[in-house]
C-alpha cells in the first residue's frame, strides 16, 4: 500500500511539529499494517489448500505440508505482530512520560520563580509592621472615641434614674376578678340519643338469628 | 447488507428517462435526476470509481433497465457525468490525461471517474470528530489504519477510497488540523487537537 505523496509544499514551522518519534512511530505502524495484511493472505492461502483435499495421496499430503508451513508462517506473523504492537505501545507510553515529566519540570520552575519575590524574611517583617500598624490603629480608635469628663457622666447617671422613674411609673393594667359564666352542655341529651341507637341495633340482631333458626329448620 | 437490494426511485422505470431529451430545460431536469440516482446508488454500495465503458459493457443495472428494454449509452452517460463533474460531486482519476483525450476522441483509455457523493469536506468532518473520540489527537496513523484498522469498522469512512481520504486530510491539513508527512513511500498523518 505504498503511496508516494509528495510533501514538498510544507514549511518548516510545519515540518518542526512532526519529530523523529513520530517518524519512528510510523514507521513501526507501516510494518504493522503490513503484518496484518500478510495474515489475511495467508488464511486466503489456508482456505484454498483445503480444498484440495480431494485429491491424490501425494498431491494431499504436498498440500498437508504447504498448509503446515503456512500455518508456522501465520504463526509467526501473530508473534511478530504482537512484539511491534507492545514495541509501539512502550513508545508512545514513553512519549506521554516525558510530556508529563516536562510539565512538572515546568510547573516547579514556575513555583521556584514565585518563590523567589518573597523570602522568609521580608514575610516576617511585613506580619510585624502589620502588628504594629493595628495597634496603632487602636490607639488612634481610643484618643478619637472621646472619653466624658466628670460632670457629664454625672448627668448621664440622673438622666439614667429619671428614665427608671417613668418607667416605674407607668401601671400595668390590673387583672379583672369577675368570673366565667357557666355553660350547662347537653350531655344527657347525647347519652339517651346514643341508648337509643343501641336499642335499635339490638333489635336488627334479634331479627337475624330468628332468620337463622328458622332457615335451619326448613 | 449482502441480503438488500438498492430500490430504484419510480422514474427509473419510465422509457424517457433513458433518452437524453432535446429541450433543455427538460435535460437539465433530467440530468439532476440522473445525478441524484447515481450518487444515491453509489452510497448505497460505497463505490467509489466508476468506469463509463465497463459499466456500458457489462450492462450494469445502474445504466440498464431490462423490465423495460431500456438502455442508457456511452455517449449520454458520459454527457452525465461531465455534468456531475461540473456540479462538484465527481472528478475524472486522471486529470492530465483528459485533456489528451479531448485530443484524441477515438482514444478509449482513462473512463474512470471518481464518485463523490460525500464530499472530503464531510469525510474530513467524519474522521476528525473519530480520531478526537477515540483519544488518538497528537498520535501518529497510518493511511491503512484509517482505511482498515479494526478501530473505524464501524465508521462509515472504512474502506474509504485512497484518494478521496487524501482530499479530506488536505482539507484538515489546511485548517491546521493534522499534518501529513511520508516516510519511505509511506504517508503517515499527525492529527493535532484545536
Amino acid at each position: 500500500m505504498g503511496i508516494l505523496f509528495s510533501h514538498c509544499s510544507g514549511g518548516r514551522e510545519k515540518e518542526d511539529k512532526i519529530s523523529k518519534t513520530d517518524r519512528a512511530v510510523l514507521n513501526l505502524k507501516i510494518q504493522r499494517d503490513k503484518l496484518k495484511n500478510y495474515q489475511t493472505q495467508v488464511l486466503e492461502i489456508a482456505i484454498a489448500k483445503e480444498c484440495s483435499k480431494a485429491g491424490k495421496k501425494n498431491q494431499a499430503l504436498l498440500a498437508l505440508k504447504k498448509k503446515k508451513y503456512q500455518e508456522k508462517m501465520l504463526d509467526e506473523s501473530f508473534a511478530n505482530l504482537q512484539n511491534i504492537e507492545e514495541l509501539i505501545a512502550n513508545v508512545e507510553q514513553a512519549e506521554i512520560q516525558v510530556r508529563i515529566f516536562e510539565s512538572l519540570k515546568q510547573g516547579n520552575e514556575s513555583l521556584k520563580e514565585i518563590q523567589k519575590e518573597m523570602s522568609l524574611e521580608d514575610v516576617e517583617n511585613l506580619m510585624e509592621e502589620t502588628a504594629e500598624a493595628i495597634q496603632y490603629q487602636n490607639d488612634i480608635s481610643e484618643a478619637l472615641s472621646g472619653k466624658f469628663s466628670k460632670e457629664e457622666e454625672d448627668d448621664l447617671l440622673n438622666e439614667l434614674d429619671e428614665m427608671e422613674k417613668q418607667l416605674n411609673a407607668q401601671q400595668y393594667p390590673k387583672v379583672p376578678e369577675t368570673q366565667l359564666p357557666k355553660i350547662e352542655l347537653p350531655i344527657e341529651d347525647a347519652i339517651e340519643e346514643g341508648k337509643q341507637r343501641k336499642s335499635t341495633t339490638n333489635g336488627l340482631n334479634h331479627i337475624l338469628i330468628i332468620a337463622c333458626i328458622i332457615n335451619h329448620i326448613f | 447488507m449482502s441480503n438488500q437490494v438498492f430500490q430504484f426511485p419510480p422514474y427509473y422505470h419510465k422509457e424517457p428517462f433513458f433518452t437524453i431529451q432535446p429541450i433543455l430545460n427538460t435535460r437539465k431536469k433530467q440530468f439532476q435526476m440522473w445525478q441524484d440516482l447515481i450518487l444515491q446508488y453509489c452510497r448505497y454500495y460505497k463505490i467509489y470509481e466508476l468506469d463509463i465503458n465497463e459499466s456500458i459493457k457489462s450492462n450494469s443495472v445502474l445504466f440498464n433497465n431490462e423490465k423495460i428494454n431500456r438502455k442508457l449509452s456511452r455517449e449520454a452517460l458520459k454527457s452525465i457525468i461531465d455534468d456531475i463533474i461540473e456540479n462538484g460531486f465527481a472528478e475524472w482519476v486522471d486529470k492530465e490525461k483528459e485533456k489528451e483525450k479531448e485530443k484524441d476522441k477515438d482514444n478509449n483509455n482513462n473512463n474512470r471517474v471518481l464518485i463523490m457523493w460525500r464530499k472530503p469536506d464531510e469525510w474530513a468532518s467524519l474522521i476528525y470528530k473519530w480520531v478526537a473520540d477515540c483519544g488518538l489527537l497528537n498520535t501518529v496513523l497510518t493511511v491503512w489504519e484509517i482505511q482498515n484498522g479494526d478501530d473505524s469498522k464501524k465508521q462509515e469512512f472504512h474502506q474509504l477510497n485512497t484518494t478521496i481520504l487524501m482530499k479530506s486530510l488536505k482539507v484538515l491539513e489546511k485548517q491546521s488540523k493534522c499534518q501529513t508527512f511520508s516516510q519511505d513511500e509511506n504517508v503517515g498523518v499527525k492529527f493535532f487537537s484545536i
